[in-house]
């Protein structure tokens, strides 16, 4: 499988602050679905916001598919923020227009189709949408492209335990076996059913990428174990 | 991808903009219609009553015009504030756009719904004016320029009929030079408020404030230049003065439009210059130097 994801040294500071990621070095190839996990203020948001070409890097690279993050990139990377960035003031179905209007690898009939499973109404402005409902029409948008590298930052954060496990479905059912899926989330036990890898950060660099099957096998415990041994209090 | 970043700019403001249009005109005809009635019903209680209605009407007028600009600029620069600054940022960053077509989807469907207001300013203007000052303002006996000086103002029906259109035109490019340097103006104050952590919505208003300060500065320095000159050539404003005066009226009139069409050329100049400077500006500070919140 190809390299969709590289980070050669990358260092990131905000003004005034220490650097958030310290010559971090990470690759991540297609096929796979890898966990981004981490303490807070780990770095987990500021390296996906690098990737998505949300900041610039103050050293190093970062790669997605060979090129540095620009208009090109940003027509592959399918971004779903932790927050709340759809216009309130428009429609699901006009939000679904939206996408189709400016990404090319948006699947008109499939987001219509999720929208319909999850019994949201098309004509039904955000804004009047519980916060739930948001971020599901938001999860929906980013998976109903084709990418080849899908950004998740919290994708479970705000939804109930029972919509927790949909949304994971729809992941694992809806990117493209070459796509790479990164899912940054501190619910770790929830997601590492449909792990493939672990990247570990802490201090701004990756402590351990591995496996998951590889990462049970020689410690003898689930991610969300390890997660507690590595970074306990 | 212009095309599609203006289409959705020009559908968001557009909800608060085509409302707030739509009422200043609708406002406009009833005022005309109360105008017309107000002879008849004016009949039996004397002049008293049409005056009154006339003065309340032109207050009126003037208020409606200044809230609908004031309005117009505000929704415009909120949208582009959530737009850039706000979390919808997010969302605008990741789409496959570059940063330039971004600003200039904005600023083309800003310099529109600007072009727009004017339009709907004037129309319900001449609406809801009483007669007599509607001719005083839009008449051919218009004052459109005063040079003071003991020289006789220069009225519409001064202008000699080719000059008209000239003249329409060069107003028209001053407004849309005007137009593009206020909007951008207003923009680039948003992005460097935008470049700090806290209260950016107070520091982009501090910053519009002294970029506005500073800009007119140098315009008033920059036009003062050739005006200068032109002075110091014909030997001191006392002997600019005398011999301006001493010129027969059509001499006066043409030497004036010259001045004008000078002006008027320096302003779009000025404008264009300082328009491509906070154009460059915002791109380098949402291109390179993204704050999201």
């Amino acid at each position: 499988m190809e390299t969709i994801l590289k980070c050669s040294g990358l260092t990131k500071r905000y003004s005034g602050s220490l650097p958030v990621l310290r010559e971090l070095n990470l690759s991540l190839q297609g096929g796979k679905i890898a966990g981004l996990l981490g303490p807070n203020g780990s770095g987990k948001t500021t390296l996906i916001k690098l990737a998505a070409g949300l900041l610039t890097p103050d050293g190093g690279a970062i790669e997605i598919d060979g090129q540095a993050p620009g208009i090109e990139t940003k027509a592959k990377v399918s971004y779903l923020p932790e927050r709340d960035t759809l216009p309130g003031w428009m429609r699901a179905g006009e939000n679904v227009a939206y996408y189709a209007d400016f990404f090319e690898d948006f699947d008109r009939a499939k987001a219509g189709e999720m929208l319909r499973e999850l019994g949201i109404d098309p004509a039904m402005r955000l804004r009047t949408m519980s916060k739930g409902t948001r971020e599901k029409v938001q999860l929906i948008l980013a998976m109903s492209r084709k990418a080849r590298l899908y950004l998740l930052d919290e994708p479970i954060g705000g939804v109930d335990p029972a919509a927790r496990d949909y949304i994971l479905t729809t992941i694992i059912q809806n990117y493209s076996e070459e796509a790479a899926v990164v899912i940054s989330t501190h619910l770790i036990a929830d997601v590492e059913k449909v792990l493939d890898e672990a990247i570990f950060l802490s201090g701004g660099q990756v402590a351990l990428q591995m496996g998951v099957d590889e990462l049970r096998e020689e410690r003898g415990m689930g991610v969300d174990a390890v997660f507690r041994e590595v970074f306990r209090c | 991808m212009l095309g599609k970043v203006f289409k959705y700019e020009t559908k968001a403001a557009g909800r608060y903009l085509v409302p707030a249009f739509g009422l200043c005109l609708g406002l406009g005809l009833i005022m005309l219609v109360v105008q017309l009635v107000a002879p008849v019903i004016g009949g039996h209680y004397g002049m008293a009553f049409t005056t009154i209605l006339q003065a309340v009407t032109s207050s009126l007028a003037s208020l409606l015009v200044v809230a609908l600009v004031l309005g117009t600029i505000g929704v415009l620069l909120v949208r582009f504030y959530q737009a850039f600054n706000g979390t919808e940022g997010y969302l605008t960053f990741t789409l496959p756009v570059r940063t330039g077509t971004h600003l200039w989807g904005r600023i083309l469907s800003g310099a529109m719904f600007c072009v727009v207001c004017s339009l709907i300013a004037l129309v319900s203007m001449l609406l809801m004016l009483p007669s007599e000052a509607r001719k005083e303002l839009f008449g051919q006996n218009a004052v459109l320029m005063d040079m003071g000086f003991g020289t006789t103002p220069i009225t519409m029906g001064d202008i000699p009929g080719g000059l008209k259109l000239l003249v329409g035109l060069g107003l028209l490019l001053v407004l849309v030079f005007g137009l593009l340097s206020s909007l951008l103006q207003a923009y680039a104050a948003v992005a460097i408020g935008g470049q700090f952590g806290q209260h950016r919505i107070l520091l982009s208003v501090v910053f519009y404030f002294l970029l506005n300060t500073v800009e007119s500065i140098l315009t008033l320095v920059i036009s003062a230049i050739p005006v200068g000159i032109y002075m110091g050539a014909q030997g001191g404003i006392e002997a600019l003065v005398s011999g301006f005066a001493a010129l027969p009226p059509a001499e006066q009139i043409q030497q004036m439009l010259m001045v004008w069409g000078g002006a008027l050329a320096m302003m779009c100049l000025i404008s264009l210059v300082f328009a491509v400077v906070h154009f460059l500006l915002c791109r380098w500070l949402y291109g390179k130097r993204l704050n999201l919140v």
